[in-house]
């Protein structure tokens, strides 16, 4: 094998290498969102079997640099005419391993995954730049707050 | 540095600022924690960014118009304000025209003034004086209407100088009397 040959493959390894890394990155992204949904749904679950909530799936188009086009899970949420969507911001921003937006008639709250304050979940107010862990008492009031 | 040298230094510390912030983003660098950047993705960042450069942008050429308003102004003032003398009779009339003129001379449309100047200066550079004021107020006026040329602030600065070289007595308005 010839010098420029063993260059070749060991380019076409690292390229490999590189790719599967963000195929993992991207496969543990979507499982962060999928969990924190299933959470949700968890919390909200006596709501939705009384009939005062409805939790639908949906799907959103998203493009980054590092990960190309891709599919990642959102929820919306309903309560009669009031929706609160969980729209996936991305899972490269500054500080933090994803965002994802919930949005409603009150405007748009973040969510940050993996921050560099709080490990997991956390409601971010970008207004005070305030971050608190996002739990089920965080999650039902910000809903009451949303709803209201 | 002349006031123009000052505007546009003012725009180039943006900019420059501007491009290190832009490193930052792209670095993802903590510096940006605790700022408007954080939890932004890259794309977000630098659109905010792009954005917040091209309104600067504009303010810095409203800035550098804003300037030459005042100079002519300040010019066609000064240039009245000695008719109040040698108007005759010396009298509460002459005064009170001269105070006529001198409040209206406040109301007169900008491109009216530019005018003034029509048989001093270069019609080239007149003219450009002229686009730039109507540059300056579609910025000023909401940008709703179709965009008229462009001006960055280097260019708006080079049309103004241009301007007011050709005028010199302009740049000597700090004097009560341009006549002399």
């Amino acid at each position: 094998m010839n010098i420029s040959t063993e260059k070749f493959l060991s380019f076409l390894r690292r390229e490999k290498e590189e790719k599967e890394k963000w195929v993992d990155v991207k496969a543990k992204w979507v499982d962060a969102l999928c969990l924190l949904y299933s959470k949700i749904k968890e919390w909200l679950k006596d709501a939705v079997e009384d009939g005062l909530l409805e939790v639908t799936d949906k799907t959103v188009e998203l493009v980054e640099d590092e990960l190309g086009p891709y599919q990642a899970p959102g929820i919306v949420i309903r309560f009669g005419e009031k929706d609160i969507e969980f729209r996936p911001g991305g899972r490269f921003v500054l500080g933090a391993r994803g965002r994802v937006d919930i949005r409603s008639d009150k405007g748009v709250v973040s969510l940050l995954h993996d921050s560099s304050k709080i490990q997991g979940w956390s409601l971010f107010d970008a207004g005070t730049m305030e971050q608190k862990v996002f739990d089920q008492e965080s999650c039902l009031a910000l809903f009451e707050e949303l709803l209201s | 540095m002349s006031e123009l040298d000052d505007i546009l230094h003012k725009y180039r510390v943006f900019r420059d600022s501007q491009a290190i912030v832009r490193e930052c983003i792209a670095q993802e660098s903590d510096l940006l924690t605790g700022t408007v950047f954080f939890s932004r993705t890259k794309k977000e960042s630098t659109q905010a960014l792009k954005k917040l450069g091209e309104t600067i942008e504009l303010l810095a050429v409203l800035d550098i118009v804003a300037y030459f308003e005042s100079k002519l102004s300040q010019y066609i003032e000064d240039t009245i304000r000695p008719y109040e003398k040698a108007m005759l009779p010396p009298s509460g009339f002459a005064r009170k025209l001269y105070q006529y003129i001198q409040d209206n001379a406040e109301k007169w449309r900008f491109d009216d003034k530019l005018e003034l100047f029509k048989e001093e200066i270069d019609q080239h550079i007149l003219s450009e004086a002229k686009k730039l004021y109507k540059f300056r107020n579609w910025i000023a006026h909401g940008q709703r209407t179709q965009k008229p040329s462009n001006y960055t602030p280097e260019e708006a600065k080079e049309a103004v100088e241009k301007f007011l070289q050709a005028f010199p007595l302009i740049s000597v308005s700090n004097t009560n009397d341009p006549l002399v």
